[in-house]
């Protein structure tokens, strides 16, 4: 199993190519914990403007959200703000920033942050490591990290690979293993990786 | 100057593209590419020679402000030492200088900015984060990078050592993408951090610098 993480570990390194930003590797636990939101959800649509004072390029996505982990989302829609965007020619490129596709499905870890030009909005605030792909794979739905494209900085742990690697873990397992956290929270549980 | 302001720049020839396709090794630099409407993350990793082309300056003098707010303060001769690096690559005329102190943030203002602060979407697992601003063709017009200042900033060699991650991330402000190439001596656009040894540049950073300077 070691073996097979360090593999997968020095794959990912050697083929993920994206990402200027630089972040230290989450774990499951940790991206559970700070998070105050954790949905499954599909992105209905994504619309990129000026903030309020014009100094920066944010983009609007509307989640609807099929599956609620933690915390309490006021309506079954949601509005998630991410740095970044598209507005006439210009493009407002974040790197390590996470990508949400209409008419695609996520797992999605929310915090409320300050962005350029606004305060307290719902975000992802882990970038790449809090956004996780749903794809169908021949066992089912699996959840996919973001992160499999950006290298991360080892944890205190060690770990280099993103929670599930390349292949993502099974959605079933990882809303099970998220429930569970969040209803009996432990520090000694292991990592789910 | 407003972000919206920026006039629009057309994009430059691409009739080096071919020659720079046979002389760029499989396994080497790559470039960050951004064609996809609306795409707000990472660009894709393509070679010098993609026919899509890549992020690129359409200007070689490129100068940088720091906000010393923060651990900002004491970092401008590490900041300066990093963009010399890129200065001073042979055949390739980008001048990246140190031009003084701002207190501009992480916005779109035409001023490439260096900054130490809690927030702009760099917090918690973030260490540095990078925003790219490109107009169309691909032309980068503006870079600012924010440092998480939550964590511990070096100039002395331990960790994180300034200057090594400053030199990746202005290694990505100039549209160069993370390297293949994982020998040793690893290239500064390696995937990781690994220490003061990302402060100088290797022959494969120095090519892809020099191959963007051929295509655009």
């Amino acid at each position: 199993m070691l073996r097979y993480a360090m593999a997968l570990a020095i794959a990912v390194g050697i083929v993920a190519p994206a990402g200027a930003t630089t972040l230290v590797r989450a774990g499951m636990e940790k991206l559970v914990a700070e998070n105050s939101t954790i949905v499954v959800g599909d992105v209905v649509d994504a619309n990129s403007y000026w903030n309020a004072d014009g100094s920066f390029i944010l983009t609007d996505v509307r989640l609807a959200v099929s599956q609620v982990l933690k915390g309490r989302p006021q309506d079954r829609e949601i509005k998630i703000t991410l740095m970044g965007g598209r507005v006439g020619d210009l493009t407002t490129l974040i790197i390590g920033g996470p990508e949400l596709v209409p008419g695609r499905s996520y797992v999605l870890f929310l915090n409320n942050e300050d962005l350029p030009g606004v305060q307290g909005v719902t975000t992802v605030r882990d970038l790449v490591q809090g956004a996780f792909d749903l794809v169908l794979a021949k066992d089912g739905v699996r959840a996919v990290s973001q992160a499999n494209s950006h290298p991360l900085l080892p944890d205190a742990k060690g770990y280099v690979d993103a929670p599930g690697g390349v292949e993502g873990m099974p959605l079933n397992a990882m809303i099970e293993s998220i429930r569970e956290q969040v209803e009996r929270p432990r520090t000694d549980r292991p990592e789910v990786n | 100057m407003n972000g919206k302001n920026f006039s629009r720049i057309a994009a430059c020839a691409l009739a080096a593209a071919g020659m720079i396709a046979s002389a760029a090794p499989s396994h080497a630099y790559r470039m960050i590419q951004n064609t996809t409407v609306g795409r707000v993350s990472a660009g894709a990793a393509v070679t010098c020679s993609n026919t899509g082309g890549f992020a690129h300056w359409n200007i070689r003098s490129i100068s940088w402000l720091l906000n010393t707010a923060n651990q900002g303060s004491g970092k401008s001769a590490a900041l300066s030492a990093a963009m010399s690096s890129w200065t001073n690559v042979a055949n390739a005329n980008h001048v990246l200088s140190y031009a003084g102190t701002t207190t501009s943030g992480f916005s779109t203002d035409g001023r490439n900015t260096l900054l130490w602060a809690s927030g702009n979407g760099c917090t918690g697992s973030c260490l540095a984060i990078t925003a790219l601003v490109l107009q169309s063709g691909q032309v980068i017009v503006e870079t600012d990078i924010s440092f998480n200042n939550s964590v511990s900033w070096s100039t002395s060699g331990s960790d994180y050592d300034t200057q090594a991650v400053a030199a990746h991330e202005l290694g990505h402000s100039l549209g160069i993408h993370h390297t293949e190439v994982t020998s040793t001596p690893r290239p500064t656009m390696y995937a990781t951090y690994f220490g003061t040894g990302g402060r100088s540049l290797e022959v494969d950073d120095q090519s892809a610098l020099q191959c963007s300077e051929s295509r655009y």
